[in-house]
C-alpha cells in the first residue's frame, strides 16, 4: 500500500467520522437549553412551569431547613458543615446561607411572576386553577419571605417590605388565588396558607376562620413539599438527619428525642421523605391559639384533643436508626436509652419516654408527619391560659419538628444578604443588622443546652423557649395572636 | 548617517573587489539535515557577510583564503578556513539553551526561531525519552521551565492544573490549548460537566494523549505569543510535534519500564494510614515497540505501548494500549504528505476521594474512626479487614477511547511560497462507571447490615469530537537587506461535546446492567459549537539581526453567531541580535558576550465567553416524572470575550561561548472586560450571568539559566534552573460582589477586588495570651493559593557513556488549607498546637483560619542514571542499547504538613477555574522506581 493510499484512506476515515452530523448544522450551535421565546405560547407551558414552581419551592426548603432548624431550639449542629454560626444565633449579613435561602424563596416569586404574566396568558390551554396555582405560590413565596426575613426586598431588586408588608403581599395573592381555583386541593392549599399569613399578620379572627372552613373541607388535609430523589431537588435535612448516618451530626434537643428523624429513607431508595408544609394539624393549633387568645381555656383544650386524636392518625415509620448515634463524639454527653427522663426546663417535671434506644437492636417507630407528647394526663391536667398556651407550643414544635417552623415561633428572622445590600440600591447597612427579640438574645448561648447526669438519667433543658414564650406573648416577636 | 555611510563603502568596496573576489556558496544544516534558514556567514575580522536563504544555502565573494564564520543562534559559533575549493556545507552543532534558539514549527508554517519576538519553550525527544512516564503532563513536569504543572493527585489518570505566569480569566481553566500535528485536541483537565460522585477525583484527557513517538514538544507562553492562536490560547499553547519516520532501513526499538510504586507518605497525618491502605509496592510496568524507517520518497514511523500502574493501594489501577502510525511521503516534488493517527485505549479503576464519607483514606486520615494510635490490635485488625472488604467491594471504573489523526499536504510551488492544509480530528469517548452494591454500603456502615434494596449505577458517558481544518499560507522573500516572512491563513474547528449521565436505583447485587435496576433517572448536556478565524502576520527583517514582526487575527464563534462576530487581536513586536552586529564578532568579545538578543512586544489574545452564555433561556427539568421549566441563564446582551492584554520585554544572552545561557523576561498582562460570573441579587431570582466586569493583573519576570560547567570529551556537567515570579491581583471587579469558586463556604476560594484571583477567605481568629478567642474577622484574607514564584532545576552529569540526570521544581508563597485537619477537629482530634487548648470548643467557621498554611514545596521529580551501552561491545544485531534507572518522586520538600501540591475537591465544573489549594483526603504522588531497557535493532 503507498503512502498515497494511506493518506487518502486516513483522510476518509476522518471524513466519515464528521460526517455523522448533517453538513448544513456545520456552523449550527446547539444548546441544551431553549430561548424563551421557542415556550412562550406553546401548549402545556402553564403545566410545566407550575412543575417548575412546585420544584422551585423544594429548592426553597432545602435552604430553609437545616438553617432554620439549626437556629432554632430543635436541633444541635454537632459537627457539620451546615451552617455553625446560625447554631449560636450569630445571623450575619455575609453568611452565605442566608443569601441562598433569600435567593430560592424569590427565585419561586420570579418563576411564579413568569405564569402570571408571560407564560400563563400566552398558553391557552391555561385554566384558571392553573391561574390560582400561581398566585398561590407566589403568595407563598412572599410567605416564607415574611416568615424568615425581618425585611426583603418586595419585588427584584425592589425597596425592602417589613414582614407585615410581605404578609400582606402574601394574603393579597392567596386572595386573588381563591377566586379563582377550582379544584378542592388547589383551595384547600390556599385556605391553610392564608390562615397562616392572617395568624402571622395579627388577624387572629380571620386565621380561624379560614382554618375551619380548612377543616370542614378536608380534616387530613396535607399538601406536601414534594423532592425528587433521583434528578433533585432531593431533601437535605433527611440527608443531615439520617442518611448519613454519622457523617453530619444534628442532634435534636432531648425532649424531641422520640420524634428524630421525621425524614428517613424507609420508603425505597428512589424516595425521599417530603415535606407536610400546609397540614390540616395548623389548623387545629390556629384555632386553639384563637380560642386561649380570648382566654377560653376548655374550649382550646376540646381542640387539642381533637388534635391529638388526629395526630395519632396520621403515619409513622417503623425502621432501623442502629447508624445514628446520639453521643459517637463524647460518648454519654447525650441520652440515648428509654429510661433517661427529661425535663422541658429547671422548673419543669421528668418525662419519661421522650428518649428512645437507637442501639439495641430494636427498631424505633417515629412519625412521618407529625407527632405530640401533649395527650393524655398531660392535656388534660393543664390549667390556665398561660400553661395552655405553653402546651400548645410545645405542640407546635413537636408537630413542626424539621418542618423549619420553629425560629418562627421564637420571633426569629434572619436579614437581607451582602449580595443583596451590595447589589440593591435600596438596602442600607442598617437593613442588615440583625434584631433578635430580648428574651432570645439574653438566652442566645444556649439555645440547645442541656445537662444530662447519665448516672441517675435525667436531663433537664437549660431554658423552656415555650414558657418564654408566654411570657413574652404580648411582644411584637411572638404570639401574634395575643 | 554612519550606517549609511558604511553601507555605501561596503557597496564601493565590494564592486571594487569584484573582479578578483570569487564566489563562495553551500548549505547549512543543522544536525539532522535541516536547513537552517537566516544563519549568518561572516568573513571573519570584515563586515562582509550574508545570510542563509530558505534552503539554508549561501553565496559570499570573497577574497583569498579567508576564514568564514557561520553563526546562528541557538548554534556552536563555527570557523570555516577557506581553502581551494568554491562550496562549503556547513552542518552545525546545537549550542547550550536548547530551548531557547532553534528553529520551530509554529502556526501553521514553520519559521525561523531567530525571527521570532517571543519566548518558545522547547522539549525535545531526548529529554522526554530520559523520563519513562505515562502522562504528558507528568513528563512535561518540571522540564518546560517557565510552567507549573501540579498534579492534583497521585491516582492514576487524575487532573492536572497547568499554569504558566499566573492565572488570567477567573471563568476559566488554565490549561493550555494542546495541538498535536496541528490538530486541536481535547484538553479537559478537569471535571466533566455531568460526572460520578467518586469524591473529586476528575480524570483528564490528559492521561490518553500518547507520549511515545514525540518529536518535540513546544510551548509557547500565554500573551503575546499567542494572539495568532485565537480563542482560548490566552493560557497558552502546547504544540506537539510526532515522529513521521526517517529515511533508511527498518529501524526497531523496544523498550521495557519495569519498576514499582511507593506510596509517598510524607504528608500522611498517621503512620497507620500507610500501614492500612498503602502497605508494600505495586506494580508499573510499560513497554514500546517502534519501528522507523522509510525512503527518499517516504518515511514511517510506528510506535505501539502497553502501560500497567497499579498505583498505591488495592484499588487504584491504569491499563493503557496505545498506537501510533506517523508516515510522511513527497507526493510530487513540490508536495508533501505527513500524518499522524494514534489509538488509546484507557482502562481505570478508582477509589473514593475525600470529599465523600466513602473515601477510605479520609476514614483514618479525617480520624473518622478515631485516633489510630489508640487502636487496640482487634481493632487494627478489624478496621484492615473491613478496609479490604470496602476495597473488595469498590467498583468505579473508567474507560477511554480516543483516536486522534492529524493530516497535512504542504505544497511549496515555487521557491519561498508554502502553503499547507492541516485537517484532523480527536474522538475521545469515556465512559465513568460506580457501582454502588449493597455489600459496598453495608462495608461502608453506610446501611444496616442485610440491606438488599439500595443498590445503585450511575454511569457518565462522555463523547467528544473535535475537528480541525486549517490552512496555512506562508511567502518568504528577500529584498537588500530586508528579508520578509509573510503569512496568513485560518482554522475552522468544531466541538462536539456530548455527555449522558444514567442513575439506578436498586440494582440488583452483583449486576452491571442498568435493566437490573428498579428505576433510571438520566441527565444530560450536549454543546456543539464552530469557532475559529483568520490570521495574518508579517515578520520583517533586517540585516538579519533586528526582526519586526505584527499581526492580526479575527476569531468568531458560532454558539455567539453575528451577537459578537469577529473579535479582532493584534500583536506587535521586535528582536534584536546584539551579537550579529560586525563588531561584536571582533576579537574577544564574541567570547566573553557569545549572543546578545533583545526582544520586546505587544499582543492580544482572547478568551470567549462560555457557549450560549449571551442568551435569555427558559430550562426544562426532569421533576417527579415530570417536565418542569425554570428560569436558565438570564442572558446579557452585552456579553464578549475577554481580552488579555501582554507586555513583554526581556533577552536572550550566552557567555563564554555558549557555557552560560541566560534568558529573561518582563511580563505585564492584564485581563480586560474579565468574564465574572459575580452573584446576582437574591430578589432578582436568577441564576448568576457571566459578565465582562473584571480587570486582572498578572506581572512579574520569567528567569532561566543554563551552566556548562564541564564540556570535554569525556565529562559533560550541565546545570539549569529557572524562577518565574508572579503578582495576581483582581484589579477590578467592576463593583461586582466578591464570589466562591471554589472549597467550601466557612473556608472557600473568592474572587474580590484587591486580592488575588481565587483568594482564600474564611473566619480569622485572634487568640489571647490564654489561648482564648479575643476575636474573629470574618471573611478575611487568609491566603493566595497562586504562588509568588515557582521554578524548575535540573542537572545533567555524563561520564562516557554513562549519564546521571535530576530534575525538580519548586513554589514559593502560596498558602493552602489542611482541610483532613478540619475533619479531624470534628472527630475531636487536632493537630497539636493548630488550635489553643481553650478555644478548641469554638465554631470551626470562626477558626477557619488555623487551617491554612504556607504551601511551599520543593520536589525533586526525578533522579536517573542512564547507561549506554558503547556500540563496539555490541552484536551486529544491535544498533543501540541502553539501560537506565529512574527514581519518580524520591523526595519532598514543603512547608505544609499537607501535600501543597494534590487537591482533592478538583476542579468544580467543565473547564472552571481552579487555584487549587484545598489538600485533602487524597494520595500524593507515587514514588517510583523504574529500571528501563532501551535497544534498537
Amino acid at each position: 500500500m503507498s503512502i498515497r493510499k494511506i493518506a487518502f484512506s486516513l483522510a476518509l476515515i476522518a471524513g466519515s467520522l464528521v460526517a455523522c452530523e448533517a453538513p448544513e448544522d456545520f456552523f449550527e450551535p446547539r444548546n441544551p437549553d431553549l430561548a424563551v421565546d421557542a415556550v412562550l405560547g406553546t401548549v402545556s407551558s402553564s403545566t410545566r412551569l407550575l412543575n417548575g414552581c412546585e420544584r422551585q419551592l423544594a429548592f426553597a426548603y432545602q435552604e430553609i431547613l437545616p438553617i432554620a432548624e439549626i437556629a432554632s431550639d430543635n436541633y444541635q449542629n454537632t459537627q457539620t458543615f451546615f451552617n455553625q454560626f446560625l447554631d449560636a444565633l450569630n445571623i450575619d449579613f455575609t453568611d452565605n446561607d442566608l443569601n441562598d435561602t433569600a435567593f430560592d424563596i424569590q427565585r419561586l416569586r420570579a418563576l411564579a411572576n413568569l405564569g402570571i404574566n408571560d407564560i400563563g396568558p400566552g398558553d391557552e390551554t391555561t385554566t384558571a386553577d392553573q391561574t390560582a396555582s400561581f398566585y398561590f405560590f407566589r403568595g407563598i413565596s412572599q410567605l416564607l419571605a415574611g416568615s424568615y426575613f425581618r425585611s426583603i426586598p418586595v419585588e427584584a431588586n425592589g425597596a425592602l417590605g417589613s414582614q407585615s408588608d410581605l404578609y400582606a403581599l402574601a394574603i393579597a395573592d392567596f386572595d386573588t388565588a381563591l377566586g379563582q381555583a377550582t379544584e378542592a386541593a388547589t383551595i384547600n392549599s390556599i385556605l391553610l396558607a392564608r390562615a397562616r399569613a392572617k395568624r402571622a399578620a395579627g388577624d387572629c379572627t380571620g386565621a380561624v376562620a379560614d382554618a375551619q372552613t380548612l377543616l370542614s373541607n378536608d380534616g387530613a388535609f396535607v399538601r406536601y413539599v414534594m423532592f425528587d430523589a433521583i434528578n433533585g431537588p432531593e431533601n437535605i435535612l433527611q440527608n443531615a438527619l439520617f442518611d448519613r448516618g454519622t457523617f453530619d451530626d444534628l442532634q435534636p434537643l432531648p425532649t424531641l428525642d422520640f420524634l428524630d428523624p421525621k425524614y428517613n429513607n424507609i420508603i425505597d431508595p428512589t424516595t425521599d421523605f417530603n415535606v407536610p408544609y400546609l397540614k390540616a394539624e395548623e389548623a387545629h393549633l390556629i384555632i386553639a391559639e384563637g380560642h386561649l387568645a380570648s382566654g377560653d381555656v376548655g374550649s382550646a383544650k376540646t381542640v387539642m384533643t381533637n388534635l391529638v386524636a388526629l395526630v395519632d392518625s396520621r403515619e409513622t415509620a417503623t425502621f432501623s436508626d442502629a447508624n445514628e448515634q446520639r453521643s459517637q463524639v463524647a460518648p454519654g454527653s447525650r441520652p440515648d436509652t428509654t429510661s433517661v427522663v427529661v425535663s422541658a426546663g429547671p422548673n419543669r417535671p421528668f418525662r419519661s419516654g421522650l428518649v428512645l434506644d437507637r442501639n439495641n437492636g430494636d427498631d424505633v417507630t417515629i412519625p412521618v408527619i407529625s407527632g405530640t407528647s401533649v395527650r393524655g394526663t398531660y392535656l388534660n391536667d393543664l390549667t390556665g391560659v398561660e400553661a395552655t398556651l405553653e402546651a400548645l407550643y410545645l405542640m407546635r414544635q413537636e408537630i413542626f419538628i424539621a418542618e423549619g417552623r420553629r425560629v418562627i415561633d421564637l420571633g426569629i428572622a434572619f436579614v437581607p444578604s451582602e449580595n443583596e445590600l451590595l447589589l440593591n440600591d435600596n438596602v442600607n447597612m442598617e437593613d442588615v443588622q440583625p434584631i433578635l427579640p430580648s428574651f432570645i438574645e439574653a438566652n442566645q448561648a444556649n439555645m440547645d443546652a442541656f445537662t444530662y447526669d447519665a448516672a441517675t438519667g435525667e436531663a433537664t433543658v437549660t431554658v423552656n423557649f415555650n414558657e418564654l414564650i408566654v411570657q413574652n406573648r404580648t411582644s411584637e416577636f411572638v404570639a401574634p395572636c395575643f | 548617517m554612519k550606517r549609511l555611510l558604511l553601507v555605501l563603502s561596503l557597496v564601493v568596496t565590494a564592486s571594487l573587489a569584484f573582479a578578483q573576489s570569487r564566489t563562495i556558496m553551500g548549505t547549512i544544516l543543522d544536525e539532522g539535515g535541516e536547513p537552517l534558514i537566516g544563519a549568518t556567514v561572516l568573513e571573519e575580522n570584515t563586515s562582509n557577510g550574508t545570510a542563509t536563504d530558505v534552503d539554508g544555502k549561501y553565496q559570499l565573494n570573497v577574497e583569498g583564503t579567508p576564514v568564514l564564520v557561520v553563526s546562528y543562534t541557538g548554534y556552536e559559533p563555527t570557523r570555516i578556513q577557506v581553502g581551494d575549493t568554491d562550496v562549503y556545507d556547513i552542518t552545525m552543532a546545537e549550542g547550550l539553551l536548547l530551548d531557547v534558539d532553534i528553529v520551530v514549527s509554529g502556526q501553521g508554517v514553520g519559521i525561523a526561531r531567530k525571527r521570532l519576538t517571543t519566548t518558545v519553550d522547547e522539549v525535545t525527544a531526548e529529554q522526554l525519552e530520559r523520563v519513562p512516564m505515562g502522562t504528558i503532563d507528568q513528563v512535561l513536569q518540571s522540564k518546560l521551565e517557565g510552567t507549573q504543572i501540579r498534579l492534583s493527585s497521585g491516582q492514576p489518570g487524575t487532573a492536572s492544573i497547568i499554569r504558566n505566569r499566573g492565572p488570567i480569566s477567573a471563568n476559566g481553566n488554565s490549561t493550555p490549548v494542546i495541538i498535536i500535528d496541528g490538530v486541536r485536541v481535547d484538553n479537559l483537565n478537569g471535571a466533566s460537566e455531568l460526572n460520578v460522585g467518586t469524591g473529586g477525583a476528575s480524570s483528564s484527557a490528559l492521561a490518553d494523549i500518547p507520549v511515545e513517538s514525540i518529536e518535540s514538544v513546544e510551548f509557547i507562553r500565554g500573551g503575546a505569543a499567542t494572539t495568532l492562536y485565537g480563542a482560548d490560547a490566552a493560557n497558552g499553547v502546547i504544540q506537539i510535534f510526532t515522529k513521521k519516520g526517517t529515511s533508511g532501513q527498518a529501524r526497531v526499538n523496544v523498550e521495557t519500564n519495569l519498576g514499582f510504586n511507593t506510596v509517598e507518605d510524607r504528608f500522611l497525618r498517621f503512620p497507620e494510614t500507610k500501614d492500612l491502605l498503602y502497605d508494600g509496592a505495586k506494580l508499573y510496568q510499560q513497554y514500546r515497540l517502534g519501528v522507523d524507517g522509510g525512503s527518499d520518497r517516504a518515511t514511517y514511523n510506528f510506535s505501539g505501548s502497553f502501560l500497567n500502574d497499579d498505583g498505591v493501594d488495592d484499588i487504584d489501577e491504569n491499563l493503557r494500549a496505545s498506537f501510533r502510525l506517523g508516515a510522511s511521503a513527497k507526493i510530487t516534488d513540490n508536495l508533501e504528505y505527513s500524518g499522524s493517527s494514534a489509538f488509546v485505549s484507557n482502562y481505570f479503576t478508582r477509589d473514593y476521594n475525600a470529599n465523600t464519607s466513602f473515601s477510605r483514606i479520609g476514614q483514618i486520615e479525617a480520624s473518622r474512626i478515631g485516633l489510630p494510635s489508640e487502636f487496640s490490635q482487634s481493632t487494627t485488625d478489624s478496621l484492615r479487614a473491613n478496609l479490604l472488604e470496602q476495597a473488595e467491594n469498590t467498583d468505579i471504573t473508567e474507560v477511554v477511547r480516543r483516536f486522534t489523526t492529524a493530516n497535512s499536504l504542504t505544497w511549496r510551488p515555487f521557491k519561498g511560497f508554502t502553503a499547507k492544509g492541516t485537517f484532523g480530528l480527536d474522538s475521545r469517548r469515556n465512559r465513568t462507571r460506580e457501582i454502588g452494591s449493597n455489600a459496598l454500603l453495608v462495608s461502608k456502615g453506610s446501611v444496616a447490615p442485610g440491606t438488599a434494596n439500595q443498590g445503585y449505577l450511575s454511569q457518565v458517558q462522555r463523547d467528544f469530537l473535535s475537528t480541525t481544518t486549517e490552512l496555512a499560507l506562508q511567502y518568504v522573500f528577500e529584498a537588500g537587506d530586508f528579508s520578509f516572512n509573510t503569512n496568513g491563513g485560518g482554522q475552522l474547528f468544531r466541538n462536539i461535546d456530548e455527555q449522558v449521565q444514567i442513575d439506578a436505583t436498586d440494582l440488583v447485587e452483583g449486576s452491571e446492567l442498568f435493566v437490573n435496576s428498579a428505576d433510571q433517572s438520566v441527565d444530560q448536556f450536549v454543546t456543539e459549537q464552530t469557532f475559529g478565524g483568520f490570521y495574518a502576520y508579517e515578520n520583517i527583517g533586517f540585516k538579519n539581526k533586528l526582526f519586526v514582526d505584527f499581526g492580526v487575527r479575527l476569531d468568531g464563534n458560532s454558539a455567539f453567531g453575528d451577537d459578537i462576530g469577529f473579535v479582532d487581536l493584534y500583536r506587535v513586536g521586535m528582536t534584536y541580535s546584539l551579537t550579529d552586529e560586525a563588531f561584536m564578532q571582533k576579537g574577544q568579545i564574541s567570547k566573553i558576550l557569545t549572543r546578545a538578543s533583545f526582544r520586546a512586544n505587544y499582543g492580544q489574545s482572547s478568551n470567549f465567553p462560555t457557549a450560549f452564555s449571551r442568551d435569555r433561556l427558559i430550562a426544562a427539568q426532569t421533576y417527579l416524572g415530570t417536565t418542569a421549566f425554570t428560569l436558565g441563564n438570564p442572558g446579557n446582551a452585552q456579553l464578549s470575550p475577554e481580552v488579555v492584554e501582554s507586555i513583554e520585554f526581556g533577552g536572550d544572552f550566552s557567555f563564554l561561548e555558549g557555557r552560560i545561557g541566560t534568558s529573561i523576561t518582563f511580563y505585564d498582562q492584564t485581563t480586560t472586560d474579565a468574564l465574572f460570573t459575580p452573584p446576582s441579587a437574591p430578589s432578582s431570582g436568577q441564576l448568576n450571568q457571566e459578565t465582562n466586569v473584571g480587570e486582572i493583573s498578572n506581572t512579574g519576570i520569567e528567569l532561566q539559566t543554563d551552566f556548562a560547567i564541564i564540556q570535554n570529551s569525556d565529562f559533560d556537567l550541565n546545570v539549569r534552573a529557572s524562577i518565574t515570579t508572579n503578582k495576581n491581583e483582581v484589579v477590578s471587579s467592576g463593583g461586582a460582589p466578591e464570589f466562591n469558586v471554589g472549597g467550601f463556604t466557612f473556608l472557600g476560594s473568592f474572587i474580590k477586588e484587591g486580592q488575588p484571583l481565587g483568594y482564600l477567605r474564611g473566619g480569622n481568629p485572634v487568640f489571647d495570651a490564654e489561648g482564648n478567642l479575643e476575636s474573629v474577622t470574618r471573611n478575611d484574607f487568609l491566603g493566595n493559593p497562586t504562588p509568588d514564584g515557582y521554578g524548575s532545576v535540573g542537572l545533567d552529569f555524563r561520564y562516557k557513556s554513562l549519564t546521571f540526570f535530576t530534575s525538580g521544581d519548586y513554589q514559593y508563597g502560596a498558602q493552602g488549607v489542611n482541610v483532613d485537619d478540619v475533619l479531624r477537629y470534628f472527630r475531636g482530634i487536632n493537630d497539636e498546637g493548630r488550635i489553643p487548648d481553650n478555644s478548641l470548643s469554638e465554631s470551626f467557621f470562626d477558626l477557619a483560619g488555623v487551617w491554612v498554611e504556607d504551601a511551599d514545596f520543593f520536589k525533586i521529580r526525578n533522579i536517573g542514571v542512564q547507561y549506554q551501552v558503547p556500540g563496539t561491545v555490541l552484536p551486529d544485531a544491535f544498533q543501540g542499547l541502553s539501560v537506565a534507572f529512574n527514581a519518580i518522586n524520591p523526595l519532598s520538600f514543603a512547608t505544609s504538613s499537607f501535600d501543597p501540591e494534590v487537591t482533592g475537591a478538583g476542579i468544580g465544573r467543565q473547564g472552571g477555574f481552579s487555584a487549587g489549594g484545598f489538600g485533602y483526603g487524597t494520595i500524593s504522588n507515587p514514588r517510583r522506581f523504574i529500571l528501563t531497557l532501551k535497544a534498537s535493532f
